[in-house]
């Protein structure tokens, strides 16, 4: 009973073709909408996957199934190119850029002057996850000199924390401002702080040709359209 | 033995393997040869002080404000009794991520409470260990308030009835009369509040957030270990296996003797 009642919950239908796109949590909505798109052009259904790209490929590398990865930076797309799940090189889509940003009523009135931010309840992601690194290499070209009162997990939860008020200012990227009633403060003095997402087919892609469309869709003129009207960098 | 059928001991077999493989996947993956540097990590020993700190001072707050609680619903019956008591055990089937929301939205800087505090105080719970106290306290406290409550039911309410025809006043039977009948229930319920306490995760993060020595404690390090390290979070999981055991086994006498 149980065996049969695990079996059918592990069936799915074989009449169409389906990869599984496991991509980091920033990426949410522009591949919901970008894999829509591939859907209606292909045929081909996309299961994705959301989550921080470093639990995403540490699920891979402990022998989770996917067809292909997304990951927001180098660094950890590494990781599953060193445990040799790969045989093609992981390849750039798009970019980010690292945005500072504050409660739409701005409580430690940051907007005026960034003096009060060492003072200021911060949030950041986690030193472990992309959007965290990149937190930690503005501030350091910033020369301040924060504790943050939470290191979360990933971007989303960074943003909610500064949307809901619970933090004075939070590191989110770029492409996260669309959807949300949070403020920028321009970091205009150490330039654009930018991540690559990189992409790639894992050697045991099943069907391996619509895995390896869909990466070279996320390079078309029309992903590409989508990427930069939520805010993405262009590549 | 010869009284079960077959199927129900194989069905039993399958829940227990459940239960079993992932402690066996655990220890299998256990890097051995790195085990004591992982858990005494900087970071690895942060977590663990901060999570004996937390879920100490969680199981005294689950003591003060559970005992009353417990010997009201135990011993008197007022209107709206079921409905405290269903809002007592509600932490124990809410998933701790809507309590740490819910929390927030009480305690938290914009909540109706936390904004007070913060206003009139300058306290914010976010990124504070008295933050992560209360997370653990919200998801511990039925685990004692259950144990005590039906210990003192079970309590010989004769013995308390000739104290007070003696003369006794009712805080001097609690003390002296009751509470010496129902101590192991009360170190149960102890062990159990401060067992959810340190294993607490959900109603953590989401509240009290994740800050290295105020709120990361031992679960929400093992998470943040996932991420680059796992090795270090099979370690560090590894060790509130076992504390988790011990405990079980001290409650042995009280629940496993049958």
């Amino acid at each position: 009973m149980t065996l049969m009642a695990i079996a059918l919950l592990g069936c799915s239908s074989d009449d169409e073709t389906t990869i599984a796109v496991h991509a980091a949590s920033s990426l949410e909505t522009a591949l919901s909408e970008i894999a829509e798109g591939f859907t209606a052009n292909t045929g081909t259904e996309i299961e994705l996957v959301f989550a921080g790209s470093a639990s995403l490929a540490s699920g891979i590398v402990e022998g989770r199934e996917a067809d292909v990865f997304a990951s927001a930076n180098s660094t950890v797309m590494r990781r599953v190119v060193a445990a040799d799940l790969v045989d093609v090189a992981p390849e750039t889509f798009t970019r980010n850029r690292l945005a500072l940003v504050v409660p739409s009523h701005d409580p430690a009135d940051l907007l005026t002057s960034l003096d009060a931010l060492g003072s200021a309840a911060v949030a950041l992601c986690a030193a472990e996850v992309p959007c965290g690194q990149l937190a930690i290499e503005a501030i350091d070209l910033l020369g301040l000199n924060i504790d943050p009162i939470t290191e979360e997990s990933n971007v989303s939860a960074v943003l909610a924390k500064v949307e809901l008020g619970e933090v004075d200012a939070g590191f989110v990227y770029q492409s996260d401002l669309r959807r949300s009633s949070v403020r920028e403060i321009p970091l205009l003095e150490v330039g654009a702080i930018t991540n690559e997402y990189q992409v790639v087919v894992l050697r045991n892609a099943e069907p391996a040709p619509a895995a390896q469309a869909f990466v070279e869709y996320l390079t078309s003129p029309a992903a590409q359209q989508v990427f930069e009207s939520l805010g993405f960098e262009p590549l | 033995m010869s009284r079960v059928p077959r199927a129900v001991g194989v069905v039993a077999a399958l829940a227990l393997a459940l239960l079993a493989l992932p402690l066996l996947g655990l220890l299998e993956r256990t890097p051995w040869h790195r085990f004591g540097e992982l858990i005494t990590s900087d970071s690895a020993l942060e977590a663990l002080r901060l999570s004996a700190i937390v879920s100490s001072l969680a199981t005294i707050v689950v003591v003060l404000l559970g005992f009353p609680i417990a010997w009201l619903l135990a011993r008197s019956s007022f209107r709206g009794r079921d409905l405290a008591r269903t809002l007592v055990l509600l932490p124990m089937v809410l998933p701790p991520v809507v309590g740490g929301t819910a929390l927030l939205f009480v305690l938290g800087r914009r909540g109706f409470v936390g904004e007070l505090l913060d206003r009139w105080f300058g306290v914010v719970l976010l990124g504070s260990t008295a933050g992560a106290v209360i997370a653990a306290s919200f998801v511990a406290l039925p685990f004692f308030v259950v144990t005590v409550e039906s210990a003192l039911r079970e309590a010989d309410q004769e013995l308390e009835e000739a104290a007070a025809t003696l003369g006794a006043s009712p805080a001097f039977i609690m003390g002296r009369v009751t509470l010496p009948q129902i101590r192991s229930s009360i170190a149960a319920g102890l062990a159990l509040a401060w067992a959810r306490a340190l294993g607490e995760f959900g109603a953590t993060i989401t509240f009290a957030g994740n800050r290295p020595g105020r709120t990361r404690t031992l679960p929400l390090e093992i998470f943040i270990a996932l991420e680059s390290d796992p090795d270090a979070a099979i370690a560090l999981s590894l060790v509130l296996v076992a504390v988790s055991l011990v405990v079980l086994v001290s409650l042995r006498g009280k629940w496993l003797r049958r």
